[in-house]
């Protein structure tokens, strides 16, 4: 039996410990960094703009000619806070890079110019590529030369993104402006009646943080380059604070009282978002990562990981003129918590539409999988890494080891991956079969594993034989060794 | 004038307890400086891992750093255990308690850096406990005068207890043992410990 005194003696213990646990150090304590991604948050050092005052940047499309899109990969000096100017690493001088429009199941020809003073690698994300034009990180494309890829493209229409994927230099070379979108169409997916043209819009979402002169600040432990890495603070993930969206922070877009589709893509380099609209705006998810759902997917939000996208119809049709729709982050506060407004500026006429019926997705059959192979993604013990603290590693092994695996071309295997802290998982050549909405399957490329968390994918191994990468998505985390090799044999 | 009911006042208890001597109350306060900083060090392990789970990147530096001073931290509270146990003359069971984290602080050190989780996550979750274990122990109110054992007249540990250190109230002592010190490990300076076994009402018999 308790004496009362002592049960009072531990009730009000416990209660002062809890009051000054949370008394001390606020609510974020119980939700990490109060962020909802891994990583460090690094302040700005100027005064960010107020929030929905610049209009929202639209890429400029390239479409082949010929098979063929030219890209110049080089630096220049944009205006991306008004009134400062940002040095760049950008694709045609821009950032993003231009969105390449091109139709799946015909071959595209990128050839890129290295105009920059560092060596580059380009990686098609999302795309079925043979090993040799598929952005192997060493692979580079070294400064004053060009270099074709070649994309077979033999793979179904979705919204891909390329970008940089130099060895050890992901991180600082994506943060610096080379991204941009390709959006892989086709006759099934043209004849939905889904927004189209000025309509049909890419929103590549980033977050950045900037130097007391308005260049984007990036932590690296040595900026001559020398070796790479970020300072030890920052080894879990860059995270900025202030959202950009196709460059521009939080911008606004003026907007028909109409259906419009936009190409979702998380291009930032640790962080993590779970969209939401107000004004009673939803998100009508029709594709994922790697092309259409079988059936549209309303949903009041949207979580996308680094690297993931969400093809989306928002339908502003409802509303009444003067209406402002605001996309939120939920999982962070103040100037990370607001990504963009849409401004309802006038009626308009749609005859786009949204069908019941999207596409057809073979199911695969779980029972044909020839090989279960387990896949953790963990920090490895101190002492790893350059600066003393652990390594970013895939099954214990990095970059260096060799093949975690070598799988069989035309068999189907499941893949279960399993995670520390967060990570979003990304294999290059192959796709991920997830379950979608209603239990229908869909096709990603990037998963995103939360700490601690365990999905099983099933992975068909199709495509081309050679040395591939499958790696974390978290940028800081990849350059930091959490990337291995596989091979298709 | 109103009725009023008497209520007993600090004085009054006092003066029918003797104090208790002033060796036991500075080394009692010196083990509930030390056991209470060692458990809030400790309750903050598991938060700061969880933030590092959560997102928190620098969380993980900051456990770090937090079981390095453990490590030091725990060996105070070694020192204090014995100090209040001689002269502090209260219960001796903290000690051997403080000396197992002590050894083990710095296993569980190697073991969080060296990422072998299952044993780090068991040992961190008993570390916890012992601390937060002794720590309550020592905060818990009047517990000097409850614990303190009175130095024993004479060899044969005739005893009886001091006044003022009786039983809580509704229980009964049934029976005063004297054990030999050989029998008690660590206990030589002392020829005789008693223990009393208190049985309370619903039948358990309860050490004090
Ligand atoms: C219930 C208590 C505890 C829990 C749940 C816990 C959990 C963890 C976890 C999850 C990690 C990270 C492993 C990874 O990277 O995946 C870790 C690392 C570590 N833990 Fe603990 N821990 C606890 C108590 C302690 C204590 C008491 C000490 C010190 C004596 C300690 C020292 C360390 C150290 C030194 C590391 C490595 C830090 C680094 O890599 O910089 N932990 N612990
Ligand atoms: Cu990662």
């Amino acid at each position: 039996m308790m004496s009362p005194t002592r049960r009072t003696f531990l009730g009000l213990s416990g209660a002062a410990a809890v009051t000054a646990v949370l008394a001390a150090v606020g609510s974020d304590w119980f939700t990490g960094n109060g962020t909802g991604s891994h990583g460090a948050l690094l302040p700005s050092r100027v005064p960010l703009p107020e929030p929905f005052t610049t209009a929202l940047p639209i890429p400029r499309e390239i479409t082949p000619t010929d098979g063929v899109v030219d890209l110049v990969a080089r630096r220049s000096a944009v205006e991306v806070l008004p009134g400062r100017t940002t040095e760049i690493l950008g694709y045609d001088g821009t950032f993003p890079g231009p969105t390449i429009r091109a139709r799946a199941g015909e071959p595209l020809r990128v050839r890129l110019r290295n105009e920059l003073d560092l060596d580059t690698v380009l990686h098609l994300h999302g795309g079925v590529t043979p090993p040799e034009h598929d952005g192997y990180p060493t692979d580079v494309v070294v400064p004053g030369t060009v270099r074709d890829y070649d994309y077979p493209l033999g793979q179904r229409a979705a919204p891909l993104w390329y970008h940089d994927h130099a060895m050890d230099f992901t991180g600082p070379n994506v943060y610096a402006g080379l991204a941009g979108m390709a959006l892989l169409t086709d006759d099934e997916e043209e004849a939905l009646g889904l927004p189209s043209g000025e309509r049909d819009i890419p929103l590549v979402i980033c977050d950045r943080s900037f130097d007391a002169d308005g260049a984007f600040a990036y932590p690296l432990i040595d900026p001559s380059r020398g070796r790479p890495g970020v300072e030890l603070r920052y080894h879990g993930g860059l995270l900025g604070d202030c959202v950009l969206v196709n460059g521009a922070p939080w911008p606004v877009l003026e907007v028909d009282a109409a259906r419009y589709r936009f190409r979702l893509l998380n291009a930032s380099n640790a962080r993590r978002y779970e969209l939401a609209l107000d004004q009673g705006a939803t998100f009508t998810q029709v594709g994922t990562d790697l092309g259409l759902l079988e059936k549209p997917w309303v949903r009041s939000t949207l979580p996308l990981a680094g690297a993931e996208r969400a093809d989306v119809v928002v339908d502003f049709s409802d509303l009444p003129v003067g209406t402002e729709v605001t996309m939120t982050n939920r999982l962070d506060g103040g100037g990370p918590g607001q990504v963009m407004r849409f401004r309802v500026v006038r009626t308009a006429s749609d005859d786009s539409r949204v069908p019941d019926r999207l596409s057809t997705i073979e199911r695969l059959d779980p029972g044909a999988v020839a090989v279960t192979r387990d896949l953790h993604f963990a920090l490895g013990p101190t002492g790893g890494a350059h600066h003393g603290g652990g390594m970013w590693n895939v099954n214990g092994i990095t970059f260096h080891d060799g093949d975690v695996f070598t799988s069989r071309l035309g068999t189907l295997e499941r893949w279960r991956l399993t995670t520390d802290v967060h990570h979003p998982i990304h294999a290059h050549l192959v796709g991920f079969q997830v379950e979608g909405p209603d239990g229908t399957p869909a096709w990603k490329d990037t998963v995103d594993l939360r700490p601690g968390d365990a999905r099983e994918v099933l992975v068909p191994i199709e495509g081309y034989r050679g040395q591939y990468v499958l790696h974390c998505h978290n940028l800081e985390h990849e350059d930091m060794m959490m990337m291995v090799h596989f091979s298709v044999a | 004038m109103c009725a009023r009911v008497r209520v007993p006042s600090v004085e009054d208890m006092t003066a029918s307890a003797p104090s208790v001597p002033g060796a036991t109350t500075a080394t009692l306060w010196l083990l509930r400086l030390v056991a209470g900083v060692q458990a809030v060090l400790l309750v903050g392990q598991p938060l700061l891992a969880g933030r590092f789970l959560d997102g928190d990147y620098p969380s993980l530096a900051r456990h770090g750093n937090n079981g390095l001073i453990l490590m030091g931290v725990a060996w105070l509270v070694v020192v204090a255990a014995v100090l209040a146990w001689r002269p502090g003359r209260l219960p001796g069971w903290p000690v051997p308690l403080a000396v197992a984290a002590a050894f083990l602080m710095p296993v569980q050190l190697g073991m969080g850096h060296a990422r072998f989780l299952a044993v780090h996550l068991l040992l961190g979750v008993s570390l916890v406990a012992a601390g937060v274990v002794v720590a309550l122990w020592a905060w818990s109110p009047d517990r000097a005068r409850r614990s303190y054992r009175p130095r024993t007249a004479t060899a044969q540990g005739q005893h009886a207890p001091a006044q003022g250190y009786g039983p809580p109230q509704g229980h009964q002592p049934l029976q005063t043992h004297a054990r030999p010190a050989q029998a008690v490990p660590g206990m030589l300076s002392e020829p005789y410990r008693q223990d009393q076994v208190w049985y309370t009402p619903d039948g358990a018999a309860r050490l004090r």
